[in-house]
């Protein structure tokens, strides 16, 4: 299979998806900072939890998706596992980046610190330097079929971190508060983190799929490079 | 809480970052994109090989 046979996802339906993800993450947003009463204890800030659960929700899933093409690109060597892989990496990377950030800007209020060395927080930070890894190292190899293989190795191993990160909460003993749920928050306020954990899962569906499109042909690009460049190689 | 500096600045500041960051990956595929699709326009057609 070549390049130009990989599916590529439609780009009508991309853009009706992009839009439709405007309007259900806006309406998240709006439920969060307008539509809820501030919490009790925590007051205003709480509210970060609306972005940040849902950011940090997206960082595992896509790491996750990430070990998943991962191996599926080292048995059937299809490079449109690979190109989903690195999608998923660097969207994964972007969303993990912003739940640390949100994170800290809940906790300068809330605990008196931008950052400690809780469980949570430490093994998330390690989570993002693996993927960051993954990338960098996908920039070392000029070969596609090589790049693809070290990366799929590193996204199975730096999978380990990602169930970690998430347990971590219930292993250690840690500032950080467990998981999320109906048992532990009050009836509006779940609907409202549900509401946005749904939009921001549309809103990775829309990012994956403009993601891998762009990696479709920025890898038809090289593709035709290689051949141009060199004209023993076809 | 006392003590504690108040939440809400922050609470503007982190939903303003998520808008802009979002904002910016989105334009970041966009300009990607655009990039990708002109060199792919620029590129003569692959030489076939010899069979």
């Amino acid at each position: 299979m070549t390049i130009t046979d990989l599916p590529q996802p439609n780009p009508g339906r991309a853009r009706l998806l992009g839009t439709a993800t405007l309007l259900v993450v806006a309406a998240g947003s709006a439920a969060g900072l307008f539509l809820v009463p501030a919490d009790a204890l925590q007051g205003e800030v709480q509210r970060l939890l609306y972005v940040h659960v849902p950011a940090a929700w997206l960082a595992m899933l896509s790491f996750f998706v990430v070990f998943v093409m991962s191996v599926l690109y080292l048995i059937q060597r299809d490079p449109k596992w690979d190109l989903l892989a690195v999608s998923a990496a660097e969207i994964g990377i972007v969303f993990t980046a912003l739940a640390l950030v949100l994170g800290s800007l809940w906790g300068k209020p809330t605990w008196g610190v931008w950052w400690t060395w809780d469980p949570r927080l430490t093994t998330t930070a390690i989570m993002l330097m693996i993927y960051v890894g993954y990338l960098t190292v996908r920039s070392f190899a000029d070969d596609p079929d090589k790049r693809a293989r070290w990366s799929a190795i590193i996204g199975i191993i730096g999978f380990v971190d990602v169930p970690i990160v998430y347990l971590s909460v219930l292993w250690w003993r840690t500032l950080h508060q467990p998981p999320s749920s109906p048992r532990s928050m009050a009836g509006e306020f779940v609907y409202v983190l549900l509401l946005n954990v749904a939009a921001f899962t549309l809103l990775y569906v829309y990012l994956m799929l403009r993601r891998y499109r762009l990696a479709v042909a920025e890898r038809h690009v090289e593709e035709l490079r290689l051949t141009r460049d060199d004209g023993r190689i076809t | 809480m006392e003590g504690q500096p108040s939440g809400t600045p922050f609470m503007v500041a982190g939903y303003l970052i998520t808008w802009a960051v979002l904002a910016w990956y989105v334009w970041r595929l966009n300009r990607r994109s655009a990039d990708a699709r002109r060199a792919l326009e620029l590129a003569p057609a692959t030489p076939h090989a010899n069979e």
